[in-house]
């Protein structure tokens, strides 16, 4: 159902002591796209992104997510459930879990799938998984599996016993993003996953995010100052300065809306954002 | 190999501060012995001076070694050296670890398996048990429990009260224990879930503390620190042993248990709870992000270790006949925690050297007994100085994808 | 209402003295972020070495009772500091980039290590001494019960505040306190401003001993006996105290040492005494549950 709301930030609003981090953000996440949250440092996209993922309960305002049809209130869910709920995310300095192999750190995903999420559940499972039980034994390997078909979609599956710690930062970046998506969400948040990255390597980058949007079932969510990128890549995009959000449209308006290039270039009118020169977004 | 640099000047001076400072940390404490009741203080100039040269020398050495690029040349072949053994006893892995089995079922029968061999080699059992039930818990989930000798005595108590008060067996009371000290784990652990590393092991400590203080104050329980007494031992079918075959009894007991729990550990940490238990020691908030929940992990890690604590404890009233709040301190968990600590977090065969080193030295060198406590501090600290990459050195992964699982 | 008194009076002092030991753990973890478990050992190893020194003074025919307490002092907190010294170079700062446990399991290590140390080189009796400051002032009079207020608890009391208000001057005002105040909200920033963070570090621990010694000589005095043991439970109260207070702040930790104080004191006296120290630790977990910035602490917001 592509087109239909599948987030809707209302009225978010964030406070540390006496900082105001996000003042009364509101947007839309449609079905089937890709947003973008920008804005230059310090303006509150993180913060976002924390509110929406549970690793913050916002001050004030409502965040809901709609599934199959039925809307769910997340401002108030801890993280854990509102990943259960289907909101995947990755981290802006990637946090896989280094001693793991690759093909652990997926495997680690798909863990509610495997032990179910009531105490009983996990029990059995445990029970059953110290016999080897088949039952288990088959559950494992459809998780496997799984863990496979994503390794080999962002091409690591010649890696997938290394320990994750020790991939090249591109390899890392990719497997944190097929470690969230292991977890068949229908909201991929993913934080400034083009950060330290080569051309080459952002081009793929931004493929593997059109074919997460159009294939594999999850819209997406992405913090990004890499313009070029953004501008490519997203069908909405919302700017943030300051803790308010200053422009909400299509890639095309926000490049020329004037208000958007004060906040970045503090210049005159006239000057566009660019479009696919290479230019990376500076901060303001 | 970069160039040796000889610099005795250097050395020297290194050697001189190490010097400087030992004496003057050796002075007041080496140098001058209080009275233990009334009279005057006792100066021992000797014991400044030698450890003044100890220290000199071993200073010196220390920083001739470093610029000889000793630590390189032990280093380096010593890692791959390491690997090399690893990969030349693998294949014979399990006929190794068959072998060892064997020999330990067989050892009653040798001809060295004498009444203190075989106590010894009890010992060392539980301390192996201990090891791998608290291992779940720090090596696998990354919580630093200071308090796990709080389940040990749940386990020993229970045993002891429940055999002294009401009759029943041992095997009876075995699965109790382990019962018993599962909830006290999921209680002790419960307030702890949401407190930092640092935090969690002093307050674990706290609650190894406050368990150990009402086991004293609590008489109509525990009879406090007079402790319980005239335990039984366990029976077989109705059998009852005493003597050498008490003993030998005991001992297939504990190995089997011991064995039981290796097992069971090596087992669970393929699963999915196992896997989860190292994610959450890796980063904890990328286990939230992906749907986990860290609570329940770490109740279960904590339930897990404490019930193999439990089962160890009615174990140790089972072989002591007699059990007392004393045997319960703080230095117990910190022994178990160095066994985990120096056999490598993580490792099976780490822990069981690490258990046998622990009890055998002290018995092989007997002089040794009073300075135990002190070298094995010093050995917490050195190994942790020595290793500062972490105690998960070599980490066998849980299953690969290229070759099926192990 | 004298009984009571009473108890206030002891209790002030006990949180005195816990003060102390609690302001060496607070300033640590404010800079390293570490909990420096061998810290209650070097309390007890300043309490042994300021016994050794009242005794050499005893055997030297020094009189002087003014004099005395300077001269212990001053050698407590020199010798106690070089240890406190000497256990950070040796087992944690070669720990600073590793792993988050193992400054703490290495902490642990040099606890036993100086434990037993202790009790190897001293023997594992108890260490007794003739009181040293005696005398005190009858406050008031109630039903036969006096309550009395004595020199020595004066001394304890004055010496902690005078030396609390030395070192936030020193923390305050001068360029090494400002360096340790700078290596304790960015490590890694004043380190490339050129700050000498591993002086500021080494610096902390000093005065955390210092101050660690003077609790062990108030204690040598106020108890008249030591043995190697008492490091640990002091550590843990203190430790308390600490995270009472706020870790981190120099104030929580007087305030938090003056609330454990109390409490033990109040607790000995009214209830069951030998809970005493589960009440302890109860506050403890109890603190780290429901706040565990403590009473004056900043509260922490996990960077995601």
């Amino acid at each position: 159902m592509t087109g239909t709301s599948l987030l809707a930030v209302d009225g978010l609003t964030m406070r540390f002591g006496g900082l105001q981090a996000v003042d009364r953000v509101s947007f839309e996440v449609a079905c089937g796209e890709i947003a973008a949250l920008i804005g230059p440092n310090g303006a509150g996209k993180t913060t976002v992104f924390n509110c929406v993922t549970g690793f913050y309960r916002p001050t004030a305002g409502q965040i809901e997510l709609t599934r199959d049809g039925r809307a769910l209130a997340i401002e108030r869910l801890a993280g854990h459930l509102i990943a259960r709920a289907g909101i995947a995310r990755t981290f802006q300095n990637i946090r896989l879990f280094p001693h793991m192999t690759a093909l652990e750190n997926l495997l680690i995903a798909r863990h509610n799938a495997l032990t179910g999420t009531s105490v009983i559940a996990g029990i059995a499972h445990a029970v059953s998984g110290l016999f080897g039980l088949p039952l288990t034994r088959r559950a494992e390997a459809d998780a496997t599996e799984i863990a496979r078909l994503w390794l080999a979609r962002v091409g690591l599956v010649d890696d997938a016993d290394r320990p994750a710690g020790t991939l090249p930062y591109g390899a890392q970046r990719r497997l944190e993003i097929a470690r969230a998506m292991c977890t068949e969400p229908v909201l991929l948040c993913v934080d400034e996953p083009a950060a330290g990255l080569n051309a080459g390597e952002t081009r793929e980058l931004a493929q593997l995010l059109r074919n997460i949007r159009d294939h594999y079932g999850a819209s997406v969510l992405l913090i990004e100052h890499h313009m070029a990128m953004v501008m490519d890549l997203s069908d909405h995009v919302v700017v943030l300065d300051h803790g308010h959000v200053i422009a909400d449209g299509s890639a095309e308006a926000v490049r020329h809306d004037p208000k958007v290039i004060r906040a970045y270039l503090g210049e005159e009118e006239g000057v566009a954002l660019p479009q696919g020169s290479g230019l990376h977004g500076e901060s303001a | 190999m970069d160039a040796i640099a000889v610099r005795p000047l250097l050395w020297i001076k290194e050697a001189a501060l190490a010097a400087a400072v030992a004496f003057v940390l050796a002075l007041p404490l080496a140098g001058f012995r209080l009275p233990d009741g009334v009279g005057s203080l006792t100066f021992r100039p000797q014991w400044v001076i030698v450890a003044v040269i100890a220290v000199a020398l071993g200073r010196l050495a220390l920083a001739m070694a470093r610029d000889f690029g000793v630590a390189r040349w032990i280093a380096a072949p010593a890692a791959s050296g390491m690997e090399a053994v690893r990969s030349a006893f693998s294949p014979y892995r399990t006929w190794l670890i068959v072998g060892s089995i064997v020999f330990m079922v067989a050892l009653p029968m040798l001809p060295f398996g004498t009444r203190r061999v075989l106590d010894l080699a009890t010992l060392v059992l539980i301390y192996v048990m201990l090891g791998a039930g608290l291992n779940v818990v720090v090596g696998l989930a990354g919580l630093l429990d200071l308090g796990y000798v709080a389940f040990y005595a749940v386990g020993a108590y229970t045993y002891g009260i429940l055999a002294t008060q009401f009759g029943l067996s041992f095997w009876v009371c075995l699965p109790l224990a382990g019962l018993f000290a599962a909830l006290a784990g999921i209680a002790l652990g419960f307030p702890v879930l949401r407190l930092r590393g640092d935090y969690l092991a002093i307050v674990t400590l706290g609650f190894g503390e406050m368990v150990r203080i009402v086991l004293i104050n609590w008489h109509s329980l525990t009879n406090g620190s007079n402790g319980i007494a005239r335990i039984p031992t366990p029976g077989f079918f109705g059998m009852q042993f005493s003597g050498v075959s008490r003993l030998t009894f005991l001992y297939f007991i504990i190995f089997g248990m011991a064995m039981f729990t290796m097992m069971f550990a090596a087992r669970i940490r393929v699963t999915a709870l196992g896997r989860a238990w190292e994610a959450l020691r890796e980063d904890e908030i990328a286990c939230r992000s992906l749907g986990l929940n860290p609570t329940t992990i770490k109740l279960s890690a904590f339930a897990v270790g404490a019930t193999l604590a439990g089962f160890a404890g009615a174990f140790f009233a089972a072989r002591q006949g007699f059990i007392s709040p004393a045997s319960f301190t703080f230095m117990e968990s910190a022994i178990i925690l160095a066994i985990v600590v120096l056999g490598g977090m993580g490792s099976q065969t780490g822990i069981v050297f690490a258990a046998a080193v622990l009890v055998l030295l002290p018995e092989l060198f007997r002089d040794f007994t009073e300075l135990r406590l002190l070298l094995f501090g010093a050995a917490m600290v050195l190994i942790m100085v020595s290793r500062p990459q972490g105690l998960v050195a070599h980490r066998e992964p849980s299953l690969r994808l290229g070759k099926g699982k192990p | 209402m004298a009984y009571f008194l009473q108890q206030l009076i002891n209790g002030i002092t006990l949180g005195a003295i816990y003060g102390l030991i609690a302001i060496g753990y607070t300033m640590v973890y404010g800079i390293v972020g570490m909990i420096n478990f061998a810290h209650g050992e070097i309390y007890m190893i300043g309490a042994f070495i300021a016994l050794i020194a009242f005794g050499l003074l005893a055997q030297l025919g020094v009189a002087s009772v003014a004099l005395s307490l300077v001269v212990v002092l001053v050698v407590s907190m020199i010798f106690t500091s070089a240890y406190g010294w000497t256990v950070e170079r040796v087992a944690y700062r070669p720990l600073r980039r590793s792993f988050r446990l193992a400054p703490l399991i290495s902490a642990i290590g040099m606890s036993i290590f100086l434990q037993n140390l202790v009790q190897v080189l001293q023997g594992a009796r108890v260490k007794t001494l003739p009181p040293v400051i005696t005398g005190g002032f009858r406050i008031y009079e109630e039903n036969g019960f006096t309550v009395t207020l004595s020199t020595l608890q004066i001394v304890i009391v004055v010496a902690t505040l005078a030396l609390m208000a030395a070192f936030a001057l020193l923390i305050g005002r001068t360029a090494l306190g400002r360096a340790q105040r700078a290596c304790e909200q960015d490590r890694l920033m004043a380190e490339l401003l050129g700050v000498n963070t591993d002086r500021a570090i080494s610096l902390t621990f000093v005065i955390g001993a210092a101050l660690a010694a003077v609790a062990g000589v108030m204690v040598v005095l106020y108890y008249g006996v030591v043995d190697f043991f008492i490091g640990f439970l002091a550590g843990i109260k203190a430790f308390t105290a600490a995270v009472l207070g706020g870790i981190g702040s120099l104030p929580g930790a007087m305030l938090g040492g003056l609330i454990i104080g109390l409490t033990e004191s109040l607790w000995a006296a009214y209830l069951p005494a030998a809970y005493k120290d589960v009440a302890a630790f109860a506050l403890l977990i109890i603190i780290l549950i429901f706040r565990p910035t403590g009473l004056l602490g900043r509260p922490e917001v996990e960077k995601v």
